[in-house]
């Protein structure tokens, strides 16, 4: 059962060949056992959940037509807002908060007919690339328990990887959903900005967060995309842009596909796995009648760099409300303390390291002096970059292909001494958000080079908008991959 | 850096302050690349669509349930949220 | 050689610009849907009522900007003679106060959605009332932007009595504000004052804010210094001094005229002149009637601007501009002048009927009501106004209200407004008879129906007057004689003596002419 895609169980459901009262029980076990022993889920729903199921199969003996995602067991990134349970975001600051409305997404989900059984463990505020840096202890790689599943969408990316569920929503600031996916072997996809509300996700860099699925199949990418998609009043920077139906029409291969490969996508980065991977995932597309062409997109070089200086600005603004004045973690009071003190004292205890990091970074780049040097060469540094995908998609190219990684999962504490070196590994993901261009990642591979048998990913990146192409050109090279479901050895439960 | 820390309301201890020093520099050594690329007459990218924002109607919708706010705070005096003295006057900045 | 001193002052020119802040009144908060205490509907909220997760900053939170605000600012734009941008952004101004709770607000730094206006402030006599012989000056406004406005901290108890920390109440965070900044183009205390009356008198007659003072809906923040002439030629420059958050006229204008008789000294004492860093804050202390330092802020400057990611631009096409412009209620300069030109009423009547939108309105109703009586044009408007200028305004003063809440509608107004006019009312039966149309069980009846039932309406009883005329004539032959002999005036009393005698039934003026008629020859 817990194989079975989110397309599947629906259909079973619908049917009443199975109830979901059964998959949601099954879900929650897993979740309770496996998901804890990676720790993948900081908290289950289990109450709620069944009696949401219980709902559902009342209504359907009832002969209410069910919703296209009836009865799928979802788990929901932390830093997504749901009514039920706590919304942490990973971090000591949020630990016992409450959120009083549902994302957007959620709500969009769960009117489908799915069942959000739980939450699940992330970088703190989404900020990592590892699944390290939680105020609740690491997710660990299903693949192998003494790597990293990736980040921030550790927990999301590892319980699918795991067959807790079979889609979990995350969310992608600089590769936060497809770089766990490509870790633990699962399909990623990070839709264009815009095309999912925001609307309930706790803010880290706002232009360029998105909330995406991880699921195992390019179909469940697809059937997420398509419940949670569509403009939202509540964020205004969702998109009243038409967009076509990302399900219609998803088995149909792109006429003439074009993929382009930039030549910094093959640099001095890349580990021999990945290298390999990649050549392996082009000559895929190459036997599939694909034209493979060559791009130069110089500005990749700077993209880091224009990230990082953006992302965290975005962030040091968006996190300021995390005072525990209002809410959330308060640092026991002394007398006669000013509140600047409280403030820092309990922003101090209550956000991680790796936060502060980003927080310091972001408040030095916008500091007076700086901005112009900083924050304002990084944000033309990111129009450079729009213009050249801008210019490499209208020269002809469906897609553009890069490795997801440089390698594969790297080992837990890898990179404890050096913050930078962890950031020079989302060097292919970044790119996509801060062009805001939609973004997948699919298994291409499994490497043993580092001792046990660990995932690949390869991207594709469409132009904005182009969300449904970008799944078909995915979908096409899932067919024709022989690594369309990868299966991560067993895991024992706790 | 104890400038940009106040500025940030973070006030990491001793020990950390040296290791936070030592791990800024160095992101902000690698970040600094930005500076060189050559940009001239190129505007800086905030949104990446140009589609205008969608105003909203002025209806007044629900508010949290009465009570919510003081809830909510670590600290509370009846329906207000409680925080240390503050000195001086209204609108530290506005 | 001695430093320059106060000695040494030889003229001080008083220089004064001013950022104002108005609440408007849309129904909704700047950024989100939560109900705003600046509209009347939910004034005096309980604390923390009006709040959401966007007003508190709760994770996950968005802003989405209020159309209405928007709207409203623009309209004071135009009314301020502004450009208005076709493209504009919000940008975060980033500081940390528990009254704010993103630790940021949402303003407009760099592309303010209203900018290079002016006003013509019309000359003042000595007391600061304008004076049309005196020369006008011209205001130049920088920019009108908007942003949202911050919580409010209690650092009492609310039952009065000490505390032992400060409480947050949010109502008021995320309230649309509008920033007004002028050049430092005013040279009085008293130029300051006639233009916050008349940017409080713009909003409130274009509907944008109820600026009601004690509510705080707007505020003033004078920026004040001194161009001091030295008596060895040199001109020195003195500091800049921001005074924040004054809510009243008088505050204003004793800030000002503080700083105006301070600075010089203050300069003779330290000689510091105006330059970087040298701009200073302080508060105004109503009860010690002066200025006073406030608490110097560390990085207190460091906003850190950037363009918010949350909110793409806001963008004003023809048709939304076209639409803002046409919908314009005329300003009240312009009606001013328009009473003045049209109905020839005083500058002083005009600006009393101006004085409050309420009322302006009632007054236009009734010269509307009065067109289809057969009173029209200037008789209309001088009517109207004698009127509500005396009848309404004596009984609002009396009742605390404005004319357009005593309960007379224009409607009624007009039709004993056009009876005084027919002669069928004598002023003083007008008077009484506007009093009964203000009472609650009389409203919608007909006025004359009223008046006639209480026996106000004056009988033209030909013959009953000519009676009347000749018993006074004949109980007051000394009088009577006066008047033939040619002292006119005497007639005055046997006037009155006619109007004891025909009580409402007769009016003054006709009694006056058939007395004189039989009096003298010719």
């Amino acid at each position: 059962m817990e194989r079975r895609g989110a397309h599947q169980i629906a259909a079973d459901v619908a049917s009443g060949s199975i109830s979901a009262a059964a998959v949601i029980d099954e879900a929650l076990s897993s979740a309770r056992g496996i998901g804890r022993s990676l720790n993948a889920v900081l908290e289950t729903f289990d109450d709620h959940a069944m009696e949401r199921a219980r709902a559902l199969d009342a209504a359907r003996e009832r002969g209410e037509t069910p919703g296209p995602l009836a009865g799928v067991p979802v788990l929901v990134k932390d830093n997504i807002c749901t009514s039920v349970g706590r919304t942490t975001c990973a971090s000591r600051m949020l630990e016992h908060y409450t959120s009083p409305f549902d994302a957007t997404a959620v709500a969009r989900l769960e009117a489908a007919g799915a069942i959000v059984i739980g939450k699940s463990n992330l970088d703190e505020f989404a900020m990592g690339g590892s699944g390290e840096h939680s105020a609740f202890g690491p997710t660990k790689n299903p693949w192998d328990l003494s790597r990293v599943p990736g980040g921030s969408s550790s927990g999301s990316a590892a319980a699918v990887a795991a067959g807790i569920v079979p889609m979990a929503l995350g969310s992608d600031t600089g590769g936060s959903v497809r770089q766990p996916a490509a870790f633990c072997g699962v399909v990623g996809l990070k839709p264009t900005y815009g095309l999912v509300s925001r609307l309930g996700l706790v803010a880290f860099a706002s232009s360029l967060d998105q909330i995406g699925p991880i699921t195992r199949t390019v179909r469940d990418a697809a059937l997420a995309l398509r419940v949670i998609a569509g403009h939202d009043p509540g964020d205004a920077t969702s998109s009243r842009r038409h967009h076509p139906d990302p399900l219609e029409g998803l088995d149909h291969r792109v006429h003439h596909l074009t993929v382009g490969v930039p030549r910094q996508a093959r640099g001095e980065a890349n580990r021999p796995e990945a290298a390999s991977a990649f050549d392996d995932a082009l000559r895929t597309f190459a036997g599939l009648g694909a034209r493979i062409v060559d791009l130069d997109l110089p500005s990749l070089d700077a993209a880091i760099a224009a990230y990082y200086i953006v992302s965290s600005a975005e962030a040091s603004s968006n996190l300021a409300r995390f005072d525990g004045l209002r809410y959330g973690r308060r640092a026991a009071s002394r007398p006669g303390e000013s509140v600047e003190s409280l403030v820092s004292r309990s922003r101090t205890e209550g956000l991680g390291p790796e936060v502060q990091r980003r927080i310091m970074l972001g408040t030095h780049v916008l500091s007076a002096g700086y901005a112009d040097a900083y924050y304002a060469n990084a944000l033309r540094v990111r129009r450079l970059l729009k213009n050249e995908f801008d210019a490499a998609f209208a020269s002809g190219c469906h897609v553009i292909a890069t490795p997801t990684t440089p390698g594969a999962a790297f080992r837990i504490g890898a990179h404890d001494r050096d913050p930078l070196a962890m950031y020079l590994e989302d060097l292919y993901t970044v790119p996509a958000n801060l062009a805001g261009l939609p973004a997948i990642s699919l298994p291409c591979g499994v490497s043993t080079a580092q001792g046990s048998a660990l995932p690949l990913g390869l991207q594709l990146i469409a132009p904005a908008f182009h969300d449904a192409e970008l799944l078909r050109a995915a979908r096409m090279f899932e067919s024709a991959s022989p690594h369309d479901v990868l299966r991560p050895p067993v895991v024992p439960a706790a | 850096m104890r400038k940009v820390a106040r500025l940030a309301r973070l006030d990491p201890d001793d020990a950390r302050v040296e290791s936070l020093r030592a791990e800024l520099s160095a992101v902000i050594g690698y970040v600094a690349r930005v500076r060189a690329v050559d940009a001239a007459g190129v505007e800086p990218l905030v949104h990446v669509s140009d589609e205008p924002a969608h105003l909203a109607e002025d209806a007044p919708g629900p508010t949290l349930p009465e009570g919510s706010a003081a809830a909510m705070a670590p600290e509370s005096f009846g329906p207000y949220v409680k925080v240390p003295k503050v000195l001086g006057d209204e609108g530290g900045g506005a | 050689m001695p430093l320059p001193g106060i000695e040494d002052i030889k003229s001080v020119e008083l220089i004064v610009g001013m950022e104002i802040h108005v609440e408007l009144a849309a129904r909704s908060k700047m950024f989100c849907r939560s109900p705003n205490p600046a509209h009347l509907a939910f004034d005096g909220a309980p604390p923390n009522s009006l709040v959401d997760p966007v007003v508190l900053g709760l994770p996950g939170a968005l802003p989405v900007p209020n159309r209405a605000a928007v709207e409203s600012a623009v309209k004071v734009g135009l009314a301020l003679n502004c450009s208005i941008a076709r493209r504009t952004k919000w940008d975060r101004k980033s500081y940390f106060y528990p009254d704010l709770p993103k630790g940021y607000q949402i303003s407009q730094y760099d592309i303010p959605l209203c900018f290079d206006g002016s006003v013509d402030l019309p000359g003042l006599d000595d007391r600061g009332q304008p004076d049309p012989e005196r020369p006008g000056r011209r205001i130049g406004i920088v920019r009108a932007h908007l942003e949202e406005d911050a919580g409010k901290l209690l650092h009492e108890s609310p039952g009065g009595g000490a505390l032992d920390g400060t409480l947050a109440d949010f109502n008021r965070a995320g309230t649309p504000l509008l920033e007004v900044v002028t050049q430092p183009d005013f040279r009085s205390a008293d130029e300051a004052v006639a233009f916050a009356r008349m940017l409080r008198s713009i909003c409130r007659f274009l509907g944008v804010s109820e600026c009601v003072m004690q509510k705080g809906h707007i505020r003033f923040e004078p920026n004040i210094n001194a161009a001091l002439t030295l008596r060895d030629g040199r001109v020195v420059r003195t500091p800049i001094v921001e005074v924040k958050n004054l809510n009243s006229f008088k505050s204003l204008r004793g800030a000002i005229e503080f700083e105006a008789a301070e600075q010089p000294a203050r300069w003779a004492h330290d000689r510091r002149e105006m330059g970087r860093g040298t701009k200073t804050t302080r508060g105004w202390d109503d009860r010690l009637e002066r200025t006073v330092a406030q608490r110097e802020k560390e990085d207190a400057d460091d906003y850190r601007y950037f363009p918010d990611p949350d909110l793409p631009a806001v963008v004003i096409d023809d048709a939304w501009l076209a639409s803002i412009r046409d919908g314009l209620p005329e300003l009240p300069a312009q009606r001013e002048s328009r009473y003045v030109r049209e109905y020839g009423l005083s500058k002083k009547e005009a600006a009393a009927l101006l004085d409050e939108p309420g009322t302006c309105r009632f007054y236009e109703s009734t010269i509307e009501e009065l067109v289809p009586l057969g009173v029209a044009g200037a008789r209309a408007g001088r009517l109207a106004a004698n009127f509500v200028l005396q009848s309404g305004q004596r009984r609002a003063n009396e009742r605390g209200v404005g004319v357009e809440t005593l309960g007379i509608t224009p409607s009624a107004l007009a039709r004993i407004a056009a009876l005084r006019e027919e002669g069928r009312l004598s002023s003083q039966s007008a008077d009484e008879l506007f009093g009964f149309m203000c009472e609650p069980e009389n409203l919608g009846m007909d006025a004359a129906a009223l008046a006639a039932a209480r026996g106000l309406l004056i009988v033209r009883d030909d013959a009953a007057l000519e009676r009347w005329c000749d018993e006074v004539i004949a109980a007051n032959p000394k009088v009577a004689m006066d008047v033939t002999s040619g002292k006119v005036q005497a007639v005055g009393r046997l006037v009155g003596e006619v109007m004891k005698m025909a009580g409402a039934a007769a009016d003054a003026k006709t009694v006056r002419e058939a007395l004189l008629r039989k009096l003298t020859p010719g």
